[in-house]
C-alpha cells in the first residue's frame, strides 16, 4: 500500500492528495471558519470532477448539492430516520427478514442444497426492505430469489462512472459527453430511468404512507417550490 | 421541488441504503466463517440473550456489546465506501493533518488505506472485534505498545455531510 511506503499523506496525483492520518477527518470533511468572515463556518466543497462532471445538466441531489440545498434534503430525509419513524418502520422491516430467515432455514435442510451465496442473499433482502421504505413497493427480490434490473444495473454502473471520471484526470474531458451521450442512450439506462419515474410516481400517489423514508421529502416538497425558484438554488 | 429532484434524492437513498449493508453483512460473516473462536463467542452471546425469535428487537440487538464490536471491526476491515469523498480544499488553502494544502487541491481520506495503516492500528489485517470492546481497549497493553487510534475509523464518513442513515 503507498502509504505504508510514503507515510500518512501520498500524492495520487497530480492535484490529489490522500491522508491517512485520522486528524484529516476534520480538517477535510469538518466545518472551519471562513477566511472573510470569522462568523461564518465554511465546508470544503465537493470536488466537481467527481461529484458534477457526468450530470452537469442534472438538478443537484443530495451528493452533490450546495450547503445551503443539502441541508434542507437533509432535514427532510432525517424525518424518516428519526426514532418514532425508525419504531414505526421495525415492523416492516422484521416482516423482510422473517421471509429471509424463513427462506433461509428451508434451503438448509434441503437435500437438495449445496451451495447458498449469501452476498445475493444480502443483497435481496436489504433491497427489498429499501424498496418498501422509499417506494412503499418491495423489489420482490426475496419472493423470487433474484435480483431486479434495477438492482443489477446499479452495480454495472459503478465501473464505468469511476472510468469516466479517470478519464477526466488524463485531461481528456472532451471525450467524457460523448461517451455520456452514448452511454444514456442505452436501454438499460432508459429502462432504469422509466422505472425509476414510474416508482416515484407511485410513492407519491400513495401519500397516506408514514414514517418511511419518503415522507419528509414529500412534506417538503411544497415549500421547496418557492425555494427552487428563489436564489437560493443556484 | 421537481419529479426529477425527487427521483435523483429517492435514487440515492435506495442505493446507498441497499449497497453498503450487504457488503457489511457479507464482510462480516466472510470474517465470521474463517475466526471460528470469534463466531463462537458472538454465537454464545446472542444465544444466552435470547429465548426466542421474538425477543430479537432492534433496540435488543443494539445491547450486544459483542455483535456491536464484530460489526465494528468489519466496518474497518471491508468498508462499504473504500474511498472518503474528494473535496476540493477551500478557498484560500486549509489545513489538513499540520500540512498546509493549497486552495483546489484535491483531498480525501481512503478509507480502506485508513483502516489498514500500521499508524492506526496494531495488526491492521487481523480480525480482532475485541479492539472494539473499550474495558480491553483501556486495559490491554497491545504487544508493540501502540494503541488502535479508534479517531481513524469513520465508515460513514464525517461532518456535515456524513451518512444520513447513521445512527
Amino acid at each position: 500500500m503507498l502509504h505504508e511506503k510514503y507515510g500518512p499523506v501520498v500524492r495520487i496525483a497530480p492535484n490529489h492528495l490522500s491522508f491517512t492520518d485520522s486528524r484529516a477527518w476534520r480538517d477535510i470533511y469538518g466545518l472551519h471558519p471562513s477566511p472573510s468572515s470569522k462568523n461564518q463556518q465554511i465546508e470544503n466543497p465537493k470536488a466537481p470532477i467527481w461529484y458534477r462532471s457526468l450530470n452537469p445538466d442534472d438538478p443537484h441531489d443530495l451528493l452533490n448539492a450546495p450547503p445551503e440545498k443539502h441541508a434542507q434534503l437533509r432535514k427532510a430525509l432525517a424525518y424518516g430516520f428519526a426514532d418514532r419513524a425508525l419504531k414505526a418502520q421495525e415492523g416492516r422491516i422484521q416482516g423482510y427478514i422473517d421471509l429471509f430467515i424463513a427462506k433461509l432455514q428451508k434451503k438448509a435442510s434441503s437435500a437438495e442444497t449445496q451451495v447458498v451465496d449469501m452476498v445475493g442473499w444480502y443483497n435481496w433482502v436489504v433491497f427489498d426492505i429499501m424498496g418498501d421504505l422509499v417506494f412503499a413497493e418491495p423489489f420482490g427480490c426475496l419472493e423470487h430469489e433474484r435480483d431486479h434490473f434495477f438492482v443489477e444495473l446499479f452495480g454495472q454502473m459503478l465501473l464505468p462512472g469511476v472510468v469516466l471520471v479517470s478519464i477526466q484526470y488524463l485531461g481528456l474531458m472532451w471525450a467524457v459527453p460523448w461517451i455520456l451521450r452514448w452511454v444514456g442512450g442505452r436501454k438499460a439506462l432508459v429502462e432504469l430511468k422509466t422505472e425509476l419515474g414510474r416508482r416515484v410516481k407511485g410513492r407519491i400517489a400513495k401519500g397516506e404512507v408514514v414514517d418511511d423514508l419518503f415522507e419528509g421529502l414529500l412534506k417538503h416538497r411544497e415549500e421547496w417550490v418557492s425555494i427552487s425558484s428563489s436564489a437560493v438554488d443556484d | 421541488m421537481s419529479t426529477t429532484e425527487l427521483e435523483g434524492t429517492a435514487h440515492i437513498v435506495v442505493t446507498a441504503g441497499s449497497e453498503t449493508t450487504p457488503t457489511l453483512l457479507s464482510g462480516v460473516t466472510n470474517l465470521l466463517v474463517r475466526n471460528p473462536d470469534q463466531m463462537n463467542k458472538l454465537k454464545q452471546e446472542i444465544r444466552s440473550s435470547f429465548n426466542s425469535a421474538d425477543e430479537i428487537t432492534m433496540a435488543a440487538v443494539n445491547r450486544l456489546p459483542y455483535l456491536l464490536a464484530c460489526l465494528n471491526e468489519s466496518l474497518r476491515m471491508f468498508p462499504p465506501a473504500t474511498h472518503g469523498m474528494v473535496r476540493e480544499a477551500a478557498e484560500g488553502g486549509v489545513q489538513v493533518a499540520g500540512h498546509f494544502v493549497p486552495e483546489k487541491s484535491l483531498i480525501e481520506c481512503q478509507i480502506y488505506s485508513m483502516n489498514h495503516s500500521s499508524a492506526n492500528w496494531v495488526e491492521p489485517f487481523v480480525f480482532r472485534p475485541e479492539r472494539f470492546l473499550h474495558s480491553v481497549v483501556n486495559d490491554e497493553k497491545a504487544p508493540t505498545g501502540k494503541r488502535d487510534n479508534m479517531k481513524a475509523l469513520q465508515p460513514f464518513q464525517y461532518g456535515p455531510r456524513d451518512c444520513v442513515g447513521r445512527k
